[in-house]
């Protein structure tokens, strides 16, 4: 088999020209790292498309420029939405007036009596 | 968002939708009658920003005819606490949108609950009723959850003040709770109150009425002394409720509040000296008099369409908050009768509960005869008013300003039920009866025995001058300690107050005893 293969064409003229097979071997080792590197290509650039690493970014506005409060505002309301801050509405103020002094609010009428 | 951000938004929407009670339709509907719902009313009814509701998320336990598929928080009532005018109060509104505001085992508990902070605190408790009855599928869950109601009313009578507004159907077993407070107010045209309703009454006794000619508030104002008020509209409700507690302390160990007035103690009003008609047999308006002599000319009048012939009511007097009792000679000649006495003896009871004194003004010629009176039980109506004033220990200023005969001047706080200043004015005629009749029983004999019509009248008339000469003035009663003073009219309103301000410190108590055994 192996006389065969090195008498026929293209065989015979790799093993003439390069009878120690260093060409094959480098050629061999140059597609595989090639593959490894165009799988590489393949997996950075569509793990940086995915990421967003692409999207335009905003143009900056000419001319008028937001002042800090309102910078503030649109901040805080943006902090809102997107943490999806929402809070129980409470009044805030207590409206009942101090009360007298009383017979009700004598601690000693609340002790026990006790036998003696 | 954090799973803690949604447990709020959870918490917040879920607040938001019991607050729609039983929903946006129903609501409507509501509006459509002309009422409100239970939270409109407590937010009409309460200082703003003050009201902080409990059990909001109360569900009914109910498994009967499917009643566990359907639930609402809040279970028809909506509970807690507020202020009115900075003041305490405990509230429950039933919720018509939820179940017809039947009431429920769980409704009940939620209603106990603020009676019991009531009575814990010391505060008012308030209802707004608008139900349509026990839940039947509750069976005698919801018997129990109004026995448990009335009970707590019952402890609370004359601790903690309770008033009621009927703002819709009150029906059966609900109405005992409302007359077991010390005020009950409704409103006309869409609130009523009785025990059976049209329907069985035409079943068993053939009567055909309509709802409100059988309970609505007009009835209930006029006729049978039921309501204390009966309102034009649930504002005007509400408004009263805000004005009465305005008079009324939060617990039966304080006073009521004081209010600040411009109006001088010492204002003498010159028109009370021509007030009395020269003749015996004249009315005037009382209501002239009370004007007259109170902080700013305002009372609040309770039970105004009852029992006309004789005014009780709230006014402040130096700042000071009273309870104003008076027979009226514009209606019946100002006489008492079965009426007059119960609407009488509660209001003075009521007062006495919560240690306000009382002003009482007299002008009364007797009780009222004949049989319909003696068969209604006027001697054991007139004994209660008797009885309530001999009972109470607050502070008690009476004024006799024109009649004041026989049984009718015992009744009226006379001196010998603990009645601690007794004035009278010169016009006043304490005496056991009017002149007319006391010469019919005194010299009839006498007058029978001349045959001349005119030689009679001449008699009678000589008599009835002696008569009242000796008897038909103040002076008998002054003699022997039985007034304190004969005062001129246009200084009546000083010398009240400056009564009320010596007996400020008035202590006085009763024999130990269980209770009493009113005459009911």
């Amino acid at each position: 088999m192996m006389t065969l293969l090195t008498t026929t064409g293209g065989a015979a003229r790799m093993l003439s020209q390069d009878p120690h097979g260093w060409t094959l071997t480098l050629i061999s080792i140059m597609v595989v790292f090639g593959c490894l590197l165009l799988l590489f290509c393949f997996y950075s650039l569509s793990g940086a498309i995915l990421s967003g690493k692409f999207r335009r970014k905003a143009k900056p506005v000419k001319g008028k420029t937001a002042d800090s409060e309102t910078e503030a505002a649109i901040a805080l309301a943006l902090h809102l939405y997107l943490c999806g801050e929402t809070h129980d509405k409470e009044s805030g103020i207590i409206t009942i007036r101090p009360r007298q002094q009383s017979g009700w609010t004598d601690k000693s009428l609340t002790l026990r009596k006790t036998n003696r | 968002m954090s799973i803690q951000s949604e447990k709020i938004e959870k918490l917040v929407r879920r607040r938001e939708a019991a607050a729609l009670g039983g929903g946006r339709k129903r609501i409507d509907a509501q509006h459509q009658k002309g009422k409100l719902t239970a939270r409109e009313r407590l937010a009409l009814l309460l200082d703003e920003g003050s009201f902080e509701e409990f059990d909001t998320f109360v569900h009914h336990r109910c498994t009967n005819f499917g009643m566990d598929a359907t639930h609402f928080d809040g279970d028809g009532v909506v509970t807690g606490q507020g202020t009115i005018g900075g003041r305490l109060v405990f509230v429950y509104a039933q919720d018509f949108t939820v179940s017809g505001g039947s009431l429920s085992k769980t409704m009940s508990e939620k209603i106990c609950k603020v009676m019991d902070m009531a009575m814990k605190v010391g505060a008012p408790c308030i209802g707004l009723n608008d139900s349509g009855g026990a839940r039947i599928q509750e069976g005698i869950d919801s018997l129990a959850g109004y026995g448990e109601i009335f009970e707590r009313n019952i402890l609370s009578s004359g601790v903690v003040p309770q008033i009621s507004a009927i703002m819709g159907p009150c029906a059966g077993g609900a109405v005992y709770s409302p007359a077991l407070t010390d005020f009950t107010l409704m409103v006309k045209d869409t609130s009523y109150m009785f025990l059976t309703g049209p329907g069985v009454v035409k079943s068993v006794t053939g009567e055909e009425v309509t709802q409100e000619e059988l309970g609505g508030a007009s009835i209930h104002a006029r006729k049978s002394g039921v309501a204390h008020f009966a309102a034009d509209s649930e504002q005007d409700a509400i408004s009263t409720i805000r004005k009465l507690l305005g008079f009324i302390p939060q617990n039966n160990l304080e006073t009521a509040p004081e209010r600040p007035t411009a109006d001088p103690v010492n204002r003498a009003d010159d028109a009370l000296d021509e007030i009395i008609p020269d003749s015996p047999n004249k009315a005037y308006d009382m209501r002239k008099v009370i004007e007259s002599i109170v902080d700013d000319g305002e009372m609040l009048e309770i039970h105004q369409d009852f029992a006309k012939n004789i005014i009780v009511g709230f006014a402040h007097m130096g700042g000071r908050s009273v309870g104003v009792v008076a027979n009226q000679p514009a209606v019946l000649a100002g006489v008492l009768d079965i009426n007059a006495s119960r609407k009488a003896a509660r209001f003075v009871r009521f007062c006495d509960a919560f240690n306000i004194p009382l002003v009482t003004l007299v002008d009364v010629p007797g009780f009222l005869c004949g049989t319909q009176q003696e068969y209604g039980a006027v001697i054991t109506n007139g004994a209660k008013l008797l009885y309530a004033y001999g009972e109470a220990t607050v502070p008690k200023v009476t004024v006799t300003l024109r009649k004041s005969y026989g049984g009718a001047h015992i009744v009226m706080s006379c001196k010998q039920l603990r009645g601690d200043i007794n004035y009278a004015w010169p016009s006043a005629s304490i005496a056991v009866m009017g002149a007319e009749g006391a010469v019919g029983v005194l010299y009839g004999k006498e007058i029978k025995a001349e045959s001349d019509p005119e030689r009679q009248a001449a008699i009678a008339e000589a008599r009835k001058a002696e008569y009242e000469e000796l008897f038909c003035n103040p002076y008998q009663a002054a003699q022997k300690g039985y007034i304190e003073d004969v005062i001129e009219p246009r200084n009546t309103r000083f010398r009240i107050i400056r009564a009320l301000t010596v007996l400020d410190g008035k202590r006085e108590e009763l024999p130990a005893k269980k209770h009493d055994n009113l005459p009911l």
